[in-house]
């Protein structure tokens, strides 16, 4: 840090690199966790979830409760989560459901509500300032020649094994057979006895409770406050139209893209600046794929 | 010729209640001689906000792209005016017109990206750019002052014996008023003519107007430039009034007010957006004062809106007469409430 010359430079500008990238990799699965269940919700449902960053902040703000009463972040890990479900769970049904089949934009403006309530609800709960959670995972690990903390690792690895196991929730059961088979024929999936209703309720559910990981995946990095949803609903969005409304692979592909140039933006940039230039950066791809890159239509 | 094409089917002249109206609005001054600065001050606020519902409803109602950054284009007309006003030589007509232009050129941008996208991601689009502005806004403090914001006054001129901008709050709310007054006017008179006649078509089948050989895609960029323009104008307006703007202008929340203002009084109505500023802003406020959070009914009002009167208040009651005199030659018309397909009827089409 302190010597100055040609050679240090390259170095520390390499190991600026790489601890970057990290960076971007583990904010590129956040965003896949979040963009796919808008793209699961948007491909049953027909419902764009405006309230989904919502729902990131409402776990990482549980997660923050979780810590303060218990003292235990991993209780928060398991507990914000499913109590997210659950309440995707209420609003499936009293505010997604009654727009099924209907334009979009009924579920578009009933989301908006959605995330009006939400969001003052917390702030009235929880306050307008910003709060932390202390890293859970004190220290750091030696990888690809810079030392790396050990949460931000943790973060990584925790969001591959939730990808995968939705991976195997949507490609080995029942039910994510009829997640991605209703689209396709609503009405014939009724016919052959594939109970759409649940699959919808399964599927908000899903959606709420893999954004609610991610916001408690990253509370102990970022700070927690009652508009932290903002901050990921844009590049989950922008990785859902570059990447193809409804598409899968599109979104994990895509997300792990914006995760990246995110990171090695800030390289260069401030953080807030690299947040912006980063959701500015994908729109050229728009221009050539108006319908985005893997798209379903 | 002339004479049937200024009345419509029934044998009336469409703009006769907007003779009225204007007749009415000339007894402004008398009327708001009774106000003190208080009154002024909120109605002016209105007649802005209204102007701001007007736009997404230009964008939304009667385009059928639905927005949620009109806040942005807003956000833009409001700060053009603060950096020009804060120069002091640029005059305060041109800085107006500044700040409609640039928050038109910015739609325009926008819209030749993003149009083409199809509506569905135009609409995530919309969203992704609000969210942007108001990041935007926040990081480039040096440009924006941040939440404590600019000050600025605009220098005074005379265009035809009139100072503009006007002095004193009085002065501002009947030069809001006047404007909202032409836009709506203007914009009841666009919609009768074959152009509003393509744009509403384009809105109910997109597909259809394509085949017929419509240009959706100029028409749509004509109508979202112009909707960023009018909220660009708000947004102006906003600023020669407050003599100051911070990034909260850039609150997704504005954004959402708009849209939320212009569902609850009308979708595709002329008269809709100001119906629905008019009865929640005095709502809102109220509430603001019992409790900080109100946002949460009004979150909670417009889910229940959506799910059970998605065609608005204006919408509503053009439904219920218009039913009365279809009511045998589209037995159909009206049965179906939809978002964005408002009847034909109500106040301005005066069946």
């Amino acid at each position: 840090m302190h010597h100055r010359g040609a050679p240090i430079d390259a170095l520390m500008s390499s190991h600026v690199l790489a601890f970057q990238a990290l960076n971007g990799l583990a904010w590129g699965l956040i965003f896949s966790l979040i963009a796919l269940g808008l793209n699961l919700i948007y491909g049953l449902m027909g419902v764009i979830n405006i309230a989904h960053g919502s729902l990131y902040m409402l776990g990482a703000v549980l997660a923050w409760y979780v810590v303060r009463y218990t003292g235990n972040f991993w209780l928060g890990l398991v507990v914000a989560p499913l109590v997210v479900a659950a309440l995707s769970v209420v609003a499936e049904r009293w505010v997604l459901r009654p727009a099924l089949g209907k334009k979009i934009v009924q579920g578009l403006l009933a989301t908006t509500g959605l995330l009006l309530v939400l969001d003052h609800g917390v702030l009235a709960a929880f306050g307008g300032s910003p709060q932390s959670i202390p890293s859970p995972l004190v220290g750091s690990m030696h990888l690809l020649g810079i030392t790396y903390p050990l949460y931000r690792l943790f973060v990584v690895v925790a969001g591959l094994v939730a990808m995968l196991l939705l991976w195997a929730f949507l490609y080995r059961t029942n039910y994510g057979l009829w997640m991605r088979a209703v689209p396709q024929n609503r009405e014939l999936a009724l016919t052959v006895g594939i109970p759409t209703v649940r699959v919808n309720r399964l599927t908000v559910a899903l959606g709420g409770y893999f954004a609610a990981l991610a916001g408690v995946l990253v509370a102990p990095i970022v700070s927690v406050h009652y508009q932290m949803g903002f901050s990921v609903l844009a590049p989950a969005f922008i990785v859902v139209v570059v990447g193809g409304l409804g598409s899968l692979r599109g979104a994990i592909l895509v997300a792990i893209l914006e995760g990246e140039l995110r990171g090695l933006l800030s390289v260069a940039f401030s953080p807030p600046l690299a947040e912006i230039l980063a959701l500015v950066a994908l729109t050229p791809i728009l221009i050539v794929r108006p319908h985005g890159l893997f798209s379903v239509k | 010729m002339t004479v049937t094409r200024a009345r419509d089917g029934h044998g009336r002249r469409w703009w006769g209640p907007w003779l009225v109206a204007a007749c009415a609005l000339a007894l402004l001054p008398l009327v708001s001689s009774a106000f003190n600065e208080f009154w002024d001050f909120f109605f002016t606020e209105m007649a802005i906000l209204a102007l701001l519902g007007v736009s997404f409803n230009v964008v939304y109602g009667y385009g059928g792209r639905h927005s949620f950054c009109q806040g942005m284009f807003y956000g833009i007309g409001a700060y053009v005016t603060a950096w020009l006003a804060q120069r002091g030589d640029v005059h305060p007509l041109l800085v107006v017109a500044a700040a409609t232009l640039a928050a038109s050129g910015v739609a325009f941008v926008a819209g030749v990206v993003f149009i083409r996208t199809g509506t569905h991601n135009f609409t995530i689009a919309t969203v992704i750019l609000g969210i942007v502005a108001f990041l935007t806004g926040n990081t480039l403090r040096w440009l924006t002052g941040g939440e404590d914001g600019l000050n600025f006054t605009l220098p005074v001129s005379h265009v035809a014996g009139l100072a503009f901008p006007p002095a004193g709050i009085r002065g501002k709310l009947h030069l809001t008023v006047a404007i909202l007054f032409v836009v709506l006017f203007a914009l009841a008179w666009v919609m009768r003519s074959t152009a509003g006649k393509i744009v509403v078509a384009i809105r109910e089948n997109e597909l259809r107007a394509q085949y017929l050989g419509y240009g959706v895609f100029a028409w749509t960029l004509v109508i979202f430039t112009i909707g960023g323009a009018l909220a660009g104008l708000a947004g102006a307006l906003y600023a020669l009034t407050v003599n100051h703007v911070s990034t909260s202008v850039f609150d997704l929340g504005l954004s959402i007010n708009a849209i939320v203002w212009t569902v609850v009084g009308g979708l595709g109505t002329v008269l809709g957006p100001v119906v629905g500023v008019a009865l929640l802003l005095p709502i809102t406020d109220y509430l603001s004062s019992l409790i900080v959070y109100s946002a949460i009914p009004v979150g909670i009002l417009l889910v229940l809106v959506v799910t059970f009167a998605p065609e608005g208040i204006v919408g509503r009651l053009g439904r219920a007469r218009s039913d009365v005199v279809h009511a045998e030659r589209h037995p159909t018309d009206g049965s179906e409430p939809v978002i964005g397909s408002a009847t034909p009827g109500g106040v301005t089409h005066g069946h």
